[in-house]
């Protein structure tokens, strides 16, 4: 899915496409961000990244969220073009209250997981997704 | 194998190092195609980021615009950019088109095996050395991660690396990530200036971590797009993807599921059986480490522990035969 989040104070749009890959090594979801921009600033570093999605108003509760770790540059593993991810780390501690219990498929862990990771960095799930989801049992 | 022959083992491949004959592009030199050249021995298992400083010192009498920052500079071979966060020996291996030392099957010992793949660009044979060009203008963002000044995205990429390989041999990171400050500065200190000595004092206590038990082997298989269209699977062309390559990654255990010793050969069959039909003989593609092509029947824990890059993986390049 790819989202368009406008620059500030700018006429450039700014493109970011975010892929959930499974990782083979640490056997979770990972969060990627590939970022194009119609302006000549490409996006360079973790830090321009964040002062593109996060308004300076919530930072510091995205920052003291902290549960998703931080944001990296590497190479996407399927384009092998650069790109960000989401350190995945931490996930596994910060899923595992959310499911509890068991009976959790995989779409329902997904959907949790989004609702963990992906709101820091912009990505967040539709209402009307999440309610049809919910829909087909307990979210 | 014994401790002490993999530390001898791992310090022939620390010694391994490429002949590199760097040009500075004619479109970024004020007298066109006559910049003298840079050669340098370098080291198999640096980054070539490390060099950009050296470099622009250099070639800074020919720089058209001498103004430019040595970290916004990058490395190509043949129009392929080179990335950064790859080890030199793997780019070298995967790029250069020079023939993988050939080893006899039947001796099939690791230490056969290493010490002629160092003996090949160390003291014996002349390899011609790998002519690079620098530039120093049209970045190519959509394909190379940018640097900094302070190496800080090196480093990041490094560590990010470096965490992913304790996970996959203990099944966690915290190892790695509980590092103490000092240790975590003194092995990026290490990587950076090649410090074998500084670089075993941290990375002795990430293989030994107390209470956890090795699990996987930190292994990572790099096949040219060719061979992948063996499979059936397709991957998606991006483009200009001159060089592309496709990663695979697997979890390999230390042993296999008739709980023998995981070995090169085990490994590659159960991952890509399609590549390498036999966990034995090579029939259709070679693994190639540190410019040499590994026989199958190597033992795969030992083999990292002798000769992974520094951030605890195999970067293992595979060579189509025939």
């Amino acid at each position: 899915e790819a989202l368009p989040h406008p620059y500030p104070n700018s006429n450039n749009t700014l493109t970011i496409t975010y892929d959930i890959i499974h990782s083979p090594s640490y056997r979770l979801p990972v969060l990627y961000l590939t970022c194009t921009t119609t302006a000549n600033h490409p996006i360079s570093s973790p830090e321009t990244l964040y002062r593109a999605l996060v308004p300076p108003s919530m930072k510091p509760q995205i920052q003291a969220i902290g549960v998703m770790g931080a944001v990296s540059a590497t190479e996407h593993p399927i384009t092998g073009l650069p790109c960000y991810f989401v350190h995945p780390c931490k996930t596994a501690d910060a899923m595992r209250p959310l499911c509890a219990g068991g009976g959790v498929g995989a779409e329902r862990y997904v959907l949790r997981w989004l609702g963990l990771v992906g709101g820091g960095v912009g990505l967040n799930v539709p209402a009307a997704l999440a309610v049809d989801i919910a829909g087909t049992g307990e979210v | 194998m014994a401790s002490e022959r993999i530390a001898d083992l791992q310090l022939k491949i620390w010694s391994g190092s490429l002949p590199l004959e760097i040009r500075l592009a004619a479109s970024d030199c004020r007298t066109y195609e006559d910049s003298d050249p840079y050669f340098v021995q370098y080291p198999r298992l640096s980054y070539l980021a490390f060099l950009l400083p050296r470099l622009h010192a250099f070639f800074a009498p020919w720089l058209i615009d001498p103004a430019v920052p040595s970290y916004e500079a990058w490395l190509s071979f043949e129009d392929v950019p080179l990335k950064w966060h790859y080890p030199t020996g793997l780019l070298y291996d995967l790029y250069s088109g020079a023939e993988p030392f050939n080893l006899d099957a039947r001796q099939g010992r690791e230490e056969v095996v290493l010490s002629h793949s160092t003996g090949a660009t160390t003291a014996g044979a002349v390899p011609v050395p790998w002519r690079l060009t620098l530039h120093y203008t049209e970045f190519p963002s959509g394909q190379l991660i940018p640097l900094d000044a302070d190496d800080k995205t090196m480093r990041d990429t490094f560590t990010n690396a470096m965490k992913e390989a304790d996970f996959v041999r203990n099944g966690t990171a915290r190892t790695a990530m509980s590092l103490s400050k000092e240790d975590s500065d003194k092995l990026w200190r290490a990587v950076q200036s090649y410090d074998r000595a500084l670089f075993n004092e941290v990375n002795n206590k990430l293989l030994h971590p107390p209470g956890l038990e090795l699990r996987h082997v930190p292994v990572k298989v790099y096949l040219p797009t060719s061979a992948s269209q063996t499979t059936s699977e397709t991957i998606p062309e991006e483009g200009k993807t001159t060089g592309h390559l496709r990663v695979v990654q697997a979890l390999v255990p230390l042993q296999t599921s008739s709980r023998q010793p995981q070995t090169l050969g085990t490994a590659l069959n159960s991952t890509l059986p399609t590549i390498f039909p036999s966990r034995r003989n090579p029939l259709l593609a070679q693994p190639v480490l540190h410019g040499a092509a590994v026989p199958m029947t190597a033992n795969l824990w030992e083999l990292n522990r002798a000769a992974a890059y520094t951030d605890g993986f195999l970067h293992l390049a595979v060579v189509m035969l025939g």
